[in-house]
């Protein structure tokens, strides 16, 4: 029974003081929304970084000739895939049904020389199978202008260009464009390319550097047959590429003489891009523990400055006798309830601005500047989900509560008499 | 039987270097039913001896024992229930719970004991309330009720309770005279029905004349005890 009365002080109390209940409610929901809002946009722009490695660099998992990483800068082209006698296809198919394993491509990421009456210009060739890529690497949807190139026959050697690099040497589509390459039989080789279509990923570094022809293509142009540099393999689940790794390695090694071995992304570049991932939730983590702190001051304060304020009735219900816990539930549930309002209108107001940013997307490609190499895309789509809406709501309901509870547990040492006489 | 006993009650307030000897063996016995006046000066030690026999505060020295229960060494959640099982306080700024209604001031103190149902305590509630005079007034929150309504639903509170003691600490003193007369009035009336023992401060000599028995403090002491002939 007193336990009503509490919850019926508490909800009273609340708007008795209607302007410092406010002051509160948008501090704690300001916070909470910071939070909200944050976390979205960084979990989106964290999912894009990590997105755009995957698809660019290091897939989950990568196979690569196991002398190739020796020689990594000189991207040396004889180190490369080529099955155990007939071509790579059969590295595939050791692996293919490996437990967790999505899908396998077969990637030549190659260097190679533009001669401009200017100098020369150093670009990066991407050779892949579109169709078996489609799902999760779509050239196609990312072409602005023209088409997709087609495979090898002769007199036909076709490629996709980024739009910034075709901009850059002031090539446009149907144009034809000669490019120079160390073969993978230690020669100089060049081809001369169409370029049927003109993509854009919206991400720096590809759109500038980046062109894109099929396998075949660069088979002949590479003097590669049979062979790739490497397979990209995509799991289902991606926390799991270290044990898929283990296991894609056994059984490589069980074949006499492997020179193949599997990477798992979070190994890949000496551990780079993990770190990257690890340092981006760390700038989060900082900012978070930042809200954390202006929200807890907020909260520890506005409790204070109630239990000054009803010291007299402090002093009054204890006379009545009330006993301390259950003052210390009064102030706190009256705590928590301006928390659950608070948290509630901030998640409310980070979620629509959560959403609607997810849906337009926040172009951040004047802040990266272009030239870094991490893979930020130009515009990022924050991320919103339920989770994210719990989590804001959640994380602000608890802190509030526990800042609010010490304070009021002060409420409860506080002797009758001092209380009584308003002071203390 | 005595409701309330003290023996040799010795209190100091430490001020800086300055000790402040607020009350110096002070001995002094209520028996039940007793209507009593404390009387002296500001500063005499009045509200200091009412907070000790109220278990709001503890005595430096010396004992208090009410409805033969000493008061000593008890823990802060014993002293609140003594406080809300035995002893009803009537306050002189009233100190009613702005929040709450009339009715529930005085509701509030029935159901912090936990007992009676909720319906039994509504009802005693409204009995309380009429008898103090506020029949009808019963949803008003305080700020919607004169210093003297106000009074009376404080001293529904104190009494709601059925506590053996009623401390009221000049309970006048926040009301023009004739609002002060009836709060009196209404006090030795539920005295008389009731037989509560009660004892208040003052220092206003009308308030005195209500009083059948009057203890003088001065600095502290006791210096004279006297009963009213019936
Ligand atoms: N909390 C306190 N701290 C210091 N001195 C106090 C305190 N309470 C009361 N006193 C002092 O004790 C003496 C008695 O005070 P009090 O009991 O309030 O007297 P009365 O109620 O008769 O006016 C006064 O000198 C007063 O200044
Ligand atoms: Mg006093």
């Amino acid at each position: 029974m007193t336990q009503n009365y509490i919850i019926k002080m508490a909800f009273r109390n609340i708007s008795r003081n209607r302007r410092r209940t406010l002051l509160s409610i948008v501090a704690i929901g300001m916070a909470v929304f910071f939070t909200c809002f944050m976390k979205s946009y960084i979990t989106g722009l964290w999912s894009n970084v990590k997105g755009n490695t995957f698809i660019f660099e290091t897939g989950h998992i990568k196979v690569l000739n196991r002398d190739y990483l020796k020689e990594e800068k000189l991207m040396p082209l004889d180190l490369n895939i080529d099955g155990y006698g007939k071509d790579y296809t059969e590295v595939i198919g050791l692996i293919k049904n490996v437990k967790g394993v999505k899908q396998i491509f077969p990637r030549t990421r190659f260097g190679a020389i533009i001669n401009r009456e200017n100098g020369m210009k150093n670009v990066m060739g991407f050779a892949f199978a579109p169709a078996l890529e489609k799902p999760v690497n779509s050239l196609e949807a990312k072409i602005v202008e023209g088409r997709m190139f087609r495979e090898y026959s002769p007199g036909q050697h076709e490629m996709v260009m980024g739009r910034a690099m075709a901009a850059e040497l002031g090539v446009k589509t149907g144009d034809k464009i000669t490019l120079m390459t160390k073969t993978a039989e230690e020669g100089l080789g060049h081809m001369t390319f169409r370029i049927t279509g003109l993509s854009s990923y919206g991400v720096a570094v590809i759109d500038k550097s980046f062109f894109f022809i099929s396998l075949s293509t660069a088979a002949r142009f590479l003097k590669m047959e049979n062979s790739v540099m490497e397979l990209v393999i995509f799991l289902d689940d991606d926390t799991k590429s270290r044990a898929v790794t283990a296991e894609i390695n056994r059984i490589l090694n069980s074949r006499p003489g492997n020179p193949y071995q599997a990477y798992s992304w979070e190994e890949q570049g000496n551990g780079q891009y993990y770190e990257m991932f690890v340092k981006m939730s760390g700038i989060y983590n900082v900012i978070f523990v930042i809200f954390l702190v202006l929200a807890s001051l907020v909260i520890v304060n506005t409790v204070m400055m109630v239990i000054y304020e009803r010291m007299k009735e402090i002093g009054t219900i204890a006379a009545m006798g009330m006993r301390g816990s259950a003052i210390v539930r009064l102030f706190f549930f009256e705590a928590v309830i301006v928390s659950i309002i608070s948290s509630f209108s901030g998640t409310v107001l980070g979620g629509i601005v959560s959403y609607i940013a997810s849906r337009l997307g926040i172009n951040v490609g004047k802040l990266t500047g272009g030239g870094m190499s991490i893979r930020f895309s130009e515009i990022i789509y924050p991320y919103i989900g339920w989770d994210l809406l719990l989590f804001s709501f959640v994380f602000g309901v608890v802190v509030a509560s526990v800042c609010s509870y010490i304070p009021a547990l002060r409420a409860a040492r506080i002797e009758p008499v001092e209380a009584l006489k308003g002071v203390y | 039987m005595a409701t309330v006993v003290c023996r040799n009650i010795v209190k100091n307030y430490r001020i800086g270097a300055d000790i402040v000897r607020a009350l110096k063996d002070v001995n002094v016995s209520f028996e039940q039913g007793e209507f009593s006046a404390i009387v002296g000066p500001s500063g005499s030690g009045k509200s200091t001896l009412l907070n000790i026999i109220g278990c709001l505060d503890k005595p430096d020295q010396g004992e208090v024992k009410i409805n033969n229960i000493i008061i000593k060494d008890q823990t802060k959640k014993a002293l609140a229930d003594i406080r809300r099982d035995h002893i009803g306080f009537v306050f002189q700024t009233f100190n009613l719970i702005p929040v709450l209604t009339a009715f529930e001031n005085v509701n509030f103190v029935l159901s912090l004991k936990n007992s009676g149902s909720a319906a039994e305590n509504r009802g005693i509630t409204m009995k309380m309330l009429e008898e103090v005079g506020l029949k009808g007034l019963e949803h008003r929150k305080p700020l919607e009720l004169s210093g003297g309504q106000q009074q009376r639903v404080a001293i529904a509170r104190a009494l709601v309770k059925e506590p053996a003691l009623v401390l009221a600490d000049e309970p006048t003193a926040n009301l023009d005279s004739r609002t002060g007369e009836s709060i009196m009035e209404l006090m030795m009336k539920l005295n008389l029905n009731k037989r509560t023992t009660f004892i208040f401060s003052t220092h206003d000599k009308m308030v005195m004349e209500y009083a059948r028995r009057t203890i003088d403090l001065h600095d502290g002491m006791i210096t004279n005890d006297q009963r009213k002939k019936p």
